[in-house]
C-alpha cells in the first residue's frame, strides 16, 4: 500500500469502517510511514476534538413555548367543525395554523437533529421531556405537550415514532488490533501452505509419497499442538520450509557434500 | 525458582520517569541496568510486539535497557508495561505488554509503541521476537534466534549460529561469522559477508541477494523470486574447496558468480536458458547442463555447485580473485 492509497482510506480507517484486511494494510503502512502516521494522528485528534464539543441546547422556555403553541392549535382544530376548518383554510385565519405547522416542523426537525447526535453526551429522548413518564411504552413527542390527562388518547390518534438511539461509534482497540495482526499472519501461513502442498506432493514418486504425507501430517500436528506465540510461528515456518524444499525437489536431488 | 528479580521499567525502576509531551503524544524514557549475580549473563530473551528492538553487544558483563514508550496521553502510557525477569541460570527476559483494558479500550495501535534498546555482554546469546517493528542485532558473539512477523530483521557483525524467521518483513545480514539459517514467507533477503560454515536461506516470495558468501555449505531456495549469489571459495588461496552451493528457484531466475580458482563441478538446469560464462559445458541427462571450472587442487577434491530454475533462467560465471 502506498501513501496515496493509505491517505484515501484514512478516514474510513479511523472510523472503523474498513474490512479487516484493508485496515491491516493501512495499519501496516502507518507503522512504516512516519509522514502518514502524523497525518493519521492529526485526523484522529481533530475527530476526537469535534466529538467532545458540547452541542448547545435551547433555553427551556423556548421549547416549552413551542410545545404549548402546538398544543393549543391542535386543540382548536379538534373543536372546530369540518366546515369551519375548511373555512379556516381559505380565510386569513389560516395564518395561525400556518404558524403552528411551521412550529411543528421546526420542533420535529429540531428533535430529529438532536436524536441524530452521534458524538458527545446522548441527546435527550422524548421521554426525557415527559417529566412524569410512567413505565411502559415511551410517550410520543406530541403526548409530551399535554401531560398525563390526555396522553393516552392522543397517542392513539397521532402516533409519532421516537427515533432510535444513535449506534455507538466503533472503538479502535490496540489489543484487538494486535490479535488481528496475529490472525493475519496465521492466514499468510495457511495460504502459503495451501499453495505449496500440491506443488510439493507432485514432486514425490512411489514410496516417497507416503513418506511425504507422513511428514506433512507430523508437521501440521506440531502446528496445532504448539501454543500461540513463538512456538506456533516456528512450527509454521518448519512446515512451510519443508514444503518449499519438497516443491523444489530438494529431497530427491540432494547434492553430496564432501566434508 | 525461576525468577529471582522482577522489575517493571519506568515503574519500580524509576519512580519518576522522565516524560515529554509533544502535540498529541506523550513519550516516556526508562533505563535499567541488570548486573550479573552468581552467574554471568548468558542469554537475553526479548519479546516486544509493540515496537522496535535493538540489541547491541558490549564488553561489559551487565545488561542495560532503555525503553521509550509512546502513547497519545498519560493514562494510556501507564498501561504500556515493560517487564524484566532474570533467571538463576543467567538468562534475562524482557517482555512488553498492553494493560488489561478493563478500564476502557486502548487507543489505536498506531499511536502506541515501546522501543527497546538493549546492551548485552558480547558473549550472550540473543533471542528476540517482535511484531511489526524493526529488530536489529549487532556486535554479539553468542549467536541469535530472531523472529519477526511483519517486522524487519537486521543483523550486523554477529558470530555464533543465527536463526531468523519473518513472515513479511525483510531480512538483512551483514558480516555474520556463524552458521546462518534464514526463512521468510513474503520478503526480500539481503546477505553480505557471510563467513559461517553453513548458510541456508529460503523464501517463498521475494528475492535473495547474497554477496561475499564464503560458507562451505550454501543452500538458497526461492519459490517465487530471483536469487543472486556472489560467492567465494576459500579466499582464493588455490587450496581445495570441498564445499557445496545449491541454489534453486521455482519461478525466478538464478544468477551465481563464484570467485575461485579451485576445481568446481557445476550442474545447472532451467526452464529458460542456462548460461555458463567462461567455460565449456555439455548437456547431460534430464536437461542438466554440466561444466567444470578451475584447475587447482586434486581432481577428487571438487567443489559442487547445483543451480536450478524450473521456469526461469540460470547464469553461472567464475571470477578469478
Amino acid at each position: 500500500m502506498n501513501c496515496r492509497t493509505a491517505l484515501d482510506e484514512l478516514t474510513a480507517y479511523l472510523d472503523g469502517e474498513l474490512d479487516a484486511a484493508t485496515a491491516s494494510a493501512v495499519r501496516g503502512h502507518l507503522r512504516l510511514c512516519p509522514a502518514c502516521r502524523t497525518v493519521a494522528e492529526d485526523h484522529a485528534a481533530i475527530r476526537d476534538g469535534l466529538a467532545e464539543l458540547e452541542r448547545p441546547d435551547p433555553a427551556p422556555a423556548v421549547w416549552a413555548g413551542v410545545l404549548a403553541r402546538l398544543g393549543e392549535a391542535e386543540i382548536d382544530d379538534a373543536r372546530r367543525s369540518r366546515w369551519a376548518r375548511w373555512f379556516d383554510r381559505v380565510r386569513p385565519h389560516l395564518l395561525p395554523a400556518g404558524l403552528a405547522t411551521a412550529a411543528c416542523a421546526a420542533a420535529v426537525l429540531f428533535m430529529h437533529l438532536r436524536s441524530d447526535d452521534a458524538g458527545g453526551a446522548p441527546a435527550p429522548s422524548a421521554s426525557t421531556w415527559a417529566h412524569d413518564a410512567p413505565q411502559g411504552p415511551a410517550p410520543s413527542r406530541r403526548e409530551a405537550a399535554y401531560g398525563g390527562g390526555q396522553r393516552r388518547e392522543l397517542a392513539t390518534q397521532v402516533p409519532v415514532e421516537v427515533a432510535p438511539p444513535p449506534a455507538p461509534r466503533p472503538t479502535v482497540d490496540a489489543s484487538a488490533e494486535l490479535a488481528g495482526e496475529v490472525a493475519r499472519l496465521e492466514e499468510v501461513f495457511r495460504t502459503t501452505t495451501a499453495e505449496l502442498l500440491p506443488l510439493a506432493r507432485a514432486e514425490q514418486r512411489g514410496a516417497a509419497v507416503q513418506r511425504f504425507d507422513r511428514d506433512v501430517a507430523a508437521l501440521e500436528a506440531a502446528v496445532v499442538r504448539a501454543p500461540a506465540g513463538k512456538a506456533r510461528d516456528q512450527a509454521w515456518h518448519a512446515l512451510v520450509s519443508f514444503l518449499e524444499r519438497s516443491a523444489l525437489g530438494e529431497a530427491a536431488a540432494r547434492v553430496a557434500v564432501n566434508r | 525458582m525461576m525468577a529471582i528479580v522482577f522489575a517493571t521499567l519506568a515503574g519500580s525502576a524509576a519512580a519518576d520517569p522522565p516524560r515529554g509531551e509533544t502535540d498529541g503524544e506523550v513519550v516516556e524514557r526508562g533505563e535499567l541496568t541488570v548486573a550479573p549475580s552468581r552467574r554471568p549473563i548468558r542469554a537475553v530473551v526479548v519479546d516486544n510486539a509493540l515496537g522496535d528492538v535493538r540489541v547491541e553487544g558490549h564488553d561489559g558483563d551487565n545488561v542495560s535497557i532503555v525503553s521509550v514508550k509512546h502513547a497519545p496521553e498519560v493514562d494510556t502510557l501507564e498501561r504500556l508495561r515493560v517487564t524484566l525477569v532474570t533467571d538463576p541460570d543467567g538468562t534475562v527476559r524482557l517482555t512488553t505488554a498492553l494493560g488489561d483494558g478493563r478500564e476502557r479500550p486502548l487507543a489505536a495501535l498506531a499511536g502506541l509503541r515501546i522501543d527497546l534498546t538493549i546492551r548485552v555482554p558480547r558473549a550472550a546469546r540473543v533471542e528476540a521476537r517482535i511484531g511489526s517493528g524493526r529488530l536489529e542485532v549487532k556486535n554479539v558473539d553468542g549467536g541469535a534466534d530472531l523472529d519477526a512477523g511483519a517486522g524487519s530483521i537486521q543483523v550486523v557483525n554477529v558470530a555464533g549460529a543465527v536463526v531468523a524467521r519473518s513472515v513479511d518483513g525483510d531480512q538483512r545480514f551483514t558480516t555474520v561469522f556463524g552458521d546462518l539459517d534464514a526463512h521468510a514467507i513474503d520478503a526480500d533477503l539481503a546477505l553480505d559477508t557471510i563467513r559461517g560454515r553453513s548458510l541456508s536461506a529460503q523464501i517463498h516470495s521475494g528475492s535473495i541477494d547474497a554477496r561475499r558468501v564464503a560458507s562451505r555449505d550454501v543452500r538458497l531456495y526461492a519459490i517465487d523470486g530471483d536469487i543472486h549469489v556472489d560467492a567465494e571459495t576459500g579466499g582464493g588461496g588455490g587450496g581445495p574447496w570441498r564445499g557445496a552451493i545449491v541454489v534453486s528457484s521455482l519461478r525466478g531466475n538464478v544468477e551465481v558468480a563464484v570467485r575461485s580458482t579451485v576445481r568446481l563441478k557445476v550442474r545447472a538446469r532451467a526452464g529458460g536458458r542456462v548460461v555458463f560464462a567462461g567455460a565449456a559445458s555439455r548437456a547431460g541427462r534430464d536437461r542438466w547442463v554440466e561444466g567444470q571450472f578451475g584447475h587447482a587442487g586434486r581432481p577428487s577434491q571438487l567443489g559442487t555447485i547445483r543451480l536450478e530454475s524450473r521456469y526461469g533462467d540460470v547464469a553461472f560465471s567464475v571470477v578469478n580473485p
